[in-house]
């Protein structure tokens, strides 16, 4: 690569192991670190020549070995990295709004005051769907049937004078489609929990880290055992939507 | 008590302390990373890894005991400055007040040894 000197790749190779000892760590207390030590770096070697390895070399040991510090870093953000709020978080914003939609409600400040989330996931758990699964089920009362009337109700002519259609979204829809389209009122909500509960357990993917990062939580990760739950919970819905779309 | 146990004691201790003089440094004027780093390596004991100064800088801001803000740099890419709050500022002198008591207590009794 045009100008890049044995001291740039020396930086580079710190840089990359520092990022590897990383893994463990919350991704964006992560990345604020290495831009934080890349700043430091490039402060340092303004002070030496272009040409001075030794002295780089040296400052790159004042700085720390790259595992001392991903400790020091772990030690310092983990107590706080997935807070209970957090984890309820993804839970609530499925399932809270049976709590009369007071636990949607909660589970939304949860998701909007956490920096765990960036802003398309938290549109995405406001308005897929607003109440969750329960939001499910409005929608699904108000696309299967709907009342659709015409004709005259003049003076003197009685209601049924009137003719009168009970249609829905999901009715006029091709047999096929309707299923269709109740997977996909079912499965939205299910597949936001599943997506901001992935965010909080793995992290953000980025340059550094393709596949996110896995957060260090203390104690037993209940990961496995959540999807099992959340499988269940989905099957459940799905059952109860196909049984709901047969009845029309 | 092993060499080992001191030094991991010292460690905690470092650990503990270097937020007060980070505090103590910001008191006189803004820095930024790269200055902090460069006063505390200098004190003499203080901090083995430079690096580790940072995330003892995020913990101070999450506290809110310092805040941040970017200023231009003529010298390279904007800096990030670091400044005491009033938070912590009344830490510090809470700090300040019990360390010194701490301090003088274990000189006396250390000084019984000699």
């Amino acid at each position: 690569m045009k100008g890049h000197t044995t001291s740039d790749q020396i930086v580079d190779d710190y840089l990359g192991d520092l990022k590897d000892a990383l893994q463990s760590i919350n991704p964006s207390s992560a990345k604020e670190f290495v831009a934080e030590i890349e700043q430091h770096i490039a402060e340092g070697r303004a002070t030496l020549d272009p040409g001075d390895e030794v002295g780089l070399r040296n400052m790159l040991e004042r700085i720390g070995a790259p595992t001392a510090l991903a400790s020091e870093l772990g030690e310092t953000e983990s107590p706080r990295t997935v807070s209970g709020m957090d984890r309820a978080t993804p839970w609530l914003i499925a399932l809270g709004g049976f709590a009369f939609g007071f636990g949607w409600l909660v589970g939304l400040y949860g998701l909007w005051s956490s920096r765990t989330w960036r802003i398309w996931d938290k549109l995405l758990g406001t308005f897929v769907w607003p109440g969750g699964l329960l939001g499910t089920f409005y929608l699904f009362a108000a696309s299967s049937s709907s009342t659709t009337c015409s004709g005259f109700q003049g003076a003197g002519q009685t209601a049924a004078a009137m003719t009168c259609v009970h249609q829905g979204l999901f009715v006029v829809l091709p047999r096929a489609f309707q299923f269709l389209a109740g997977f996909v009122v079912v499965a939205a909500p299910i597949f936001t929990s599943f997506r901001l509960g992935s965010v909080l357990s793995r992290g953000y993917a980025d340059a550094s880290n393709p596949r996110g990062m896995r957060l260090v939580r203390p104690g037993h990760s209940k990961s496995t055992s959540t999807r099992v739950v959340w499988i269940i919970v989905g099957l459940m819905v799905l059952i109860f939507s196909i049984y709901v779309l047969t009845l029309h | 008590m092993v060499v080992g146990g001191t030094e991991k004691l010292l460690a905690q201790m470092r650990r503990g302390a270097i937020e007060y003089c980070v505090l103590a440094l910001l008191l006189s004027e803004d820095r930024y990373g790269f200055e902090i780093t460069r006063e505390l390596s200098e004190a003499d004991g203080l901090v083995t890894s430079e690096g580790t100064v940072y995330p003892l800088l995020t913990r101070l801001r999450n506290d809110g005991l310092v805040d941040t803000y970017w200023q231009e740099s003529t010298e390279g890419p904007p800096r990030r400055y670091y400044r005491v709050t009033p938070n912590g500022k009344r830490a510090l002198k809470s700090f300040i007040d019990q360390w010194t008591r701490f301090r003088d207590s274990v000189d006396d009794i250390l000084s019984r040894g000699r």
